[in-house]
């Protein structure tokens, strides 16, 4: 692990020019708030995230994942509550169900398995939250830009895009 | 012994024996032989036994009656289309559904109800009876492109008659557009509004029937509100549209006559000589040339009478002076010339020589073109005229010019169009007139080639618009086998040109010609001097000389 | 000519009589929805692409299933005026609902798009004789290895139709090329209006048969076989090759293989209508059951060209009224009184066993559901096809 200051003084593993991007589905009633915990205690984490609440990780379905992943996210991670924890009672074990069948797509089109997680956080668990979200950021520095990113060849700019798929991504 | 009366539709029966319908004329019985059981006193006979007046004859055959006439008229009425095809509606699946005429036949006091209005399914009275226009009609889908003329104001009346008999009855007619051109036939359409019928623009989609009752569920796009509406009916009405009778084929075979692009017969001229057939002596009237009603059919008739007429009273006419001639000796009986000719006017008969009847022959030269023996002469268009003035034309300086040979009613008129506007164009051409562009023969222009012509441009009318109503289809052909058999003879098929310029068509002669200006500008010697070598004639066919009968014997 | 004027006057759309007939005949207007395909031709015929936008919310909804194409009388081609003018209104960013999370439509772009090795080929068996990439014979699998993941309680089993087919070429000795490049011949991108991802996916995959050397194409999917046939022609250089449905080869050579008796069936066939009414193909799955022994072949009331689409609907819309649809049909095949429903799609094996998932109607209108390609091959009596 490289590890440098960035200007606001953040010991952070950030590459020159790709930091991974990551889209986490989390459940309003606990990973949310857990995310929340974690910033009102100000542990810090790798901000190269960004969250989309859902009332239960239930409502994942794996049409959601893939159009994240079309949109050239570099990992998706869906969280919800603990086992017996669900909000919904038993929402948390659609989600699974959901996730079984993202899982077997993603890797049918040909990503590595380490773009996708389910994690289970709950409101208390800040620490874990940021824990999770350094370990899958670090992830996915080794595994690189997706291959379906702009970025694949390590250089934001360059794309290894034929015309027609330039055209494609633009009205995607 | 019973049939479906056919004139009832099938809704009723009939016997062997029979009156086809209260007004035939003649008004006789007539023996339908196919279904009469015979003579045999072990079959039957009994009609034979009770005729007081011995009128029935089992033995009676078709006869075959040769007359010879001046005038012919066409008349041969019409088909009605069968919506069995047309599944959505379900005509023979459902009970209840019916055409318009064997709506005819139930609500005619002379039919088989006794003019009691009943539906097939249940003879009941139904109440909500719906008509669906357009059915066969106005359709390119199912090949029938056209309006039938008739159907509109067949509804409308019939709207009228059921109103008038019931008035109870809620009749709705789903349509596209109500035709109601003719004479009150507005008024009428309003009275059929006004008794209460329901008009609503759009055509039904798939009818369903409810089983237990025998009732059908309509389902219609109402159009002008754009509302999908669901109605249920008693009975369901098609209007079937029309079409050219089944045996028009023959009819058309024997006269040689022309159909127009939907089937029905094509006229002399669309506004000018509407009840003339191309061919001169024979008339039309009615359905046949083209879909209408009574009014215009005895409009039409009338018509047809009166031109006959003035044929036959004539005395003296004038015919054509440009006809054929055929040579009895040399014709080979191939048949060829009477196919070709738009008019039949040349007789043959398998194995016979070919007979140019004078004064049906219009001239157009497409039988003379298309002999290749030699055979025919076209008066004042010899073959011998029209190469000595290719000869003659190309005399001096072939090469700068361009060989053009019009048709007299279209083509050598565009130019002329092209010349009183002032049009100014290159004037490397030159033209040959002859009365039809199928007057061309292949040699006419293989030998402008000889002469060394860089360029030849055949020109006729457009082609649905021959004067001489398809000949230009001869034209076509033989300008495909040329090009065919230039190419073979190394010769860029390019230098032999086909184009259709109408008489109006001044500007495009102009054109035409400056393309032909250009195309010829690429033509080289060596070409020119290659065409002449290559297309020299070959020996022609000589005619296979009669077998004299006893040369078999001879040593 | 503007681009409105160039796609009426490739689909006659100006020889609209204006009867409205399609829209009495559309499978959706009838169910109920707010639907007129009429409309739509009067906004294309206003030449206005606002008025086409206006209409635009429903443009989606049309199944493309073809049945008001087939009853016009003016010829007005319904179907590829749809797909042209969800070309325009997805230019203009009006978009299809895409049911399912947009997941199909993700996919399909992301195979577009490509960069990435599928893992695509887990459900060839070892008996199975294939060859990855050179081939006379090119069988083209499709995406049912993606719908029998995203739709596992379905239990469609799409993939079962894909083995079968795979399994009676090997048995008629042939060893098509199944290639792990394959991607989705992108039937849904075109009729959802995404000409840029039809046209990548059509380029690549033009190129994958070209380059095996296959003269003849052979799928399992109706829209696959519809795709390659129609819609792929004009990026072929050259001649392209052979392009059947399995059922058109089986109806041609099933007679070669050893075929036992099933028990006594009584079977249905749905028309698929992207074999039926889009390719004109209704005689060849007839054949092959006809030829199965044991199987009694009895016909809905609307089958042929009248079949009833199964509502699929290109993945660009799906509500009540197509459940309507799906019921109504499958309470029509209970009643010819067959064991099975067969078809020739996997489409049609998606949408009607979705329907007839439904508790509160499972009994009156749950039919064992069957692929054409699956028959056949159980009626060589080795194996049951079911999984």
């Amino acid at each position: 692990m490289n590890l440098t200051k960035d200007k606001t003084g953040v010991m952070t593993t950030a590459r020159k020019g790709w930091n991974p991007r990551l889209v986490v589905f989390a459940c309003n009633w606990c990973s949310y708030a857990g995310a929340d915990t974690a910033g009102v205690s100000r542990i810090q984490h790798q901000p190269h995230f960004r969250m989309i609440r859902v009332m239960c990780s239930g409502r994942i379905q794996p049409g959601f994942v893939l159009r994240a992943f079309e949109k050239g996210a570099d990992g998706v991670l869906v969280s919800g509550c603990h086992f017996g924890d669900c909000h919904y009672v038993f929402g948390n074990e659609k989600a699974v169900e959901q996730f079984e069948k993202t899982k077997s797509v993603v890797k049918m089109l040909g990503l590595e398995e380490g773009r996708l997680r389910l994690e289970w956080i709950s409101a208390a668990e800040g620490a874990r939250f940021a824990q999770v979200i350094d370990e899958f950021i670090e992830q996915l520095r080794e595994l690189g830009p997706s291959p379906l990113s702009r970025a694949r060849s390590g250089d934001e700019a360059a794309g290894a895009l034929t015309p027609e798929a330039e055209e494609v991504e633009a009205r995607v | 012994m019973t049939q479906p009366d056919e004139y009832q539709m099938g809704l009723s029966s009939r016997k062997a024996i029979y009156i086809p319908f209260p007004q035939a004329v003649p008004c006789s019985y007539i023996l339908d032989m196919e279904h009469c059981l015979g003579n045999n006193p072990i079959a039957c006979g009994k009609c034979q036994d009770v005729c007081e007046k011995q009128a029935i004859n089992y033995d009676d055959a078709d006869e075959v009656i040769t007359r010879e006439v001046g005038a012919i008229i066409v008349a041969i009425g019409l088909d009605v289309y069968d919506p069995t095809e047309m599944d959505e509606y379900g005509y023979t699946r459902y009970d209840n559904v019916i055409t318009s005429m064997e709506f005819e036949r139930l609500i005619c006091a002379g039919g088989p109800t006794a003019g009691h209005f009943v539906r097939p399914g249940d003879s009941q009275r139904p109440k909500r009876i719906g008509f669906v226009q357009c059915v066969g009609s106005r359709n390119p889908k199912i090949g029938r492109p056209w309006c039938s003329n008739i159907c509109c104001m067949n509804t409308v009346k019939d709207t009228l008659l059921l109103a008038d008999h019931y008035p109870d009855v809620e009749n709705v007619v789903y349509y596209q557009d109500i035709r109601a051109f003719g004479k009150s036939f507005e008024d009428m359409f309003q009275r059929s509004k006004e008794a209460g019928t329901r008009y609503v623009r759009g055509l039904p989609g798939d009818v369903e029937e409810n089983p237990t009752n025998g009732n059908l569920l309509v389902t219609v796009e109402n159009t002008t509100s754009g509302k999908l509406e669901r109605h249920e009916l008693d009975m369901l009405v098609l209007s079937v549209g029309v079409e050219p009778p089944k045996d028009l084929a023959k009819i058309s075979g024997l006269l040689t006559l022309s159909k127009t692009s939907d089937g029905f017969l094509m006229e002399s001229h669309p506004k000018l000589k509407p009840v003339d057939a191309p061919t001169r002596g024979v008339y039309f009237a009615g359905f046949c040339e083209s879909p209408k009603d009574i009014k215009d059919s005895v409009c039409q008739a009338g018509a047809a009478a009166s031109r006959a007429g003035a044929l036959l009273n004539a005395g003296k006419i004038t015919i054509e002076a440009i006809t054929s001639q055929i040579d009895a000796e040399s014709c080979t009986k191939c048949g060829v010339c009477a196919r070709v000719c738009p008019y039949g006017a040349i007789q043959w008969k398998k194995g016979e020589v070919a007979v140019v009847i004078e004064a049906a022959c219009a001239g157009c030269g497409a039988c003379g073109a298309a002999c290749q023996f030699g055979s025919i002469t076209m008066r004042h268009f010899t073959d011998a005229q029209l190469v000595a003035q290719v000869r003659a034309i190309m005399a001096e300086k072939p090469k700068e010019k361009v060989m053009v040979f019009a048709c007299n009613w279209c083509s050598y008129a565009g130019g002329d169009m092209a010349g009183i506007s002032r049009i100014q164009y290159p004037a490397t051409n030159r033209v040959m007139r002859t009365m039809c562009s199928a007057r061309v023969s292949e040699d006419m222009v293989l030998e402008a080639f000889r002469v060394g012509a860089p360029i030849v441009l055949v020109s006729g009318c457009h082609y649905a618009d021959c004067h001489y109503i398809n000949a230009n289809r001869q034209t076509v052909q033989r300008v495909q086998r040329l090009w065919n058999k230039l190419e073979k003879a190394g010769v860029r098929p390019e230098r032999l040109q086909l184009e259709w310029i109408s008489a109006a068509e001044g500007q495009k002669f102009a054109q035409v010609m400056k393309q032909m200006e250009e195309l010829r500008q690429t033509v080289t010697d060596e070409e020119i001097a290659h065409a002449m070598e290559a297309l020299k004639p070959k020996p022609k066919k000589k005619p296979k000389p009669k077998a004299e009968p006893a040369a078999a014997a001879a040593p | 000519m503007s681009e409105l004027q160039a796609v009426t006057t490739g689909t006659r759309t100006w020889a609209c009589y204006d009867c409205g007939k399609c829209t009495a005949t559309c499978p959706i207007a009838r169910a109920g929805a707010q639907y007129s395909p009429r409309r739509h031709v009067l906004a294309a015929n206003s030449g206005q692409k606002a008025e086409v936008l206006e209409e635009s919310g429903s443009l989606f909804t049309c199944l493309t299933c073809s049945l008001c194409d087939s009853r016009c009388p003016a010829e007005v081609a319904y179907t590829p005026l749809v797909q042209k003018l969800r070309e325009v209104a997805y230019k203009e960013g009006v978009e299809p609902d895409c049911p399912h999370g947009g997941a199909l439509q993700s996919l399909m772009r992301m195979m577009a798009r490509g960069g990435t090795q599928q893992d695509r080929m887990g459900w060839l068996t070892e008996d199975m004789k294939t060859t990855p990439d050179q081939g006379e014979v090119f069988f083209f699998t499709g995406c049912t290895m993606y719908f029998d993941t995203l739709f596992p309680e379905l239990e469609a089993n799409t993939l079962d139709a894909t083995r079968a087919s795979v399994q009676l070429m090997n048995r008629l000795g042939i060893t098509p090329v199944v290639s792990p490049e394959e991607r989705c011949c992108g039937h849904d991108l075109l009729w959802n209006g995404d000409r840029k991802g039809f046209e990548a996916l059509a380029r690549f995959n033009v190129d994958l048969v070209k380059k095996s050397g296959a003269e003849t194409l052979v799928a399992s999917c109706a829209e696959c076989v519809r795709t390659w046939k129609l819609d792929f022609e004009p990026f072929f250089e050259g001649k392209p090759p052979k392009i059947v449905h399995i059922s058109e080869l089986l109806a041609e050579r099933l007679g070669e293989l050893p075929l036992k008796g099933n028990g006594g069936r009584k079977v249905t066939f749905q028309d698929p209508c992207r074999l039926g009414r889009h390719l004109g193909v209704y005689d060849a799955p007839r054949e092959v059951l006809d030829a199965l022994p044991g199987v009694e072949r009895v016909e809905m009331p609307r089958s042929g060209k009248r079949a009833q689409c199964c509502a699929g609907g290109t993945w660009s819309h799906c509500d009540r009224y197509a459940k309507k649809i799906q019921t109504e049909r499958l309470k029509e095949a209970r009643a010819t009184g067959a064991d099975v429903l067969a078809t020739a799609c996997p489409k049609c094996q998606i949408h009607y066993r979705c329907a007839m998932k439904d508790p509160n109607l499972g009994g009156d209108i749950g039919i064992e559901m069957r692929d054409v390609a699956q028959l056949a091959l159980e009626a060589l009596g080795e194996e049951d096809t079911s999984h």
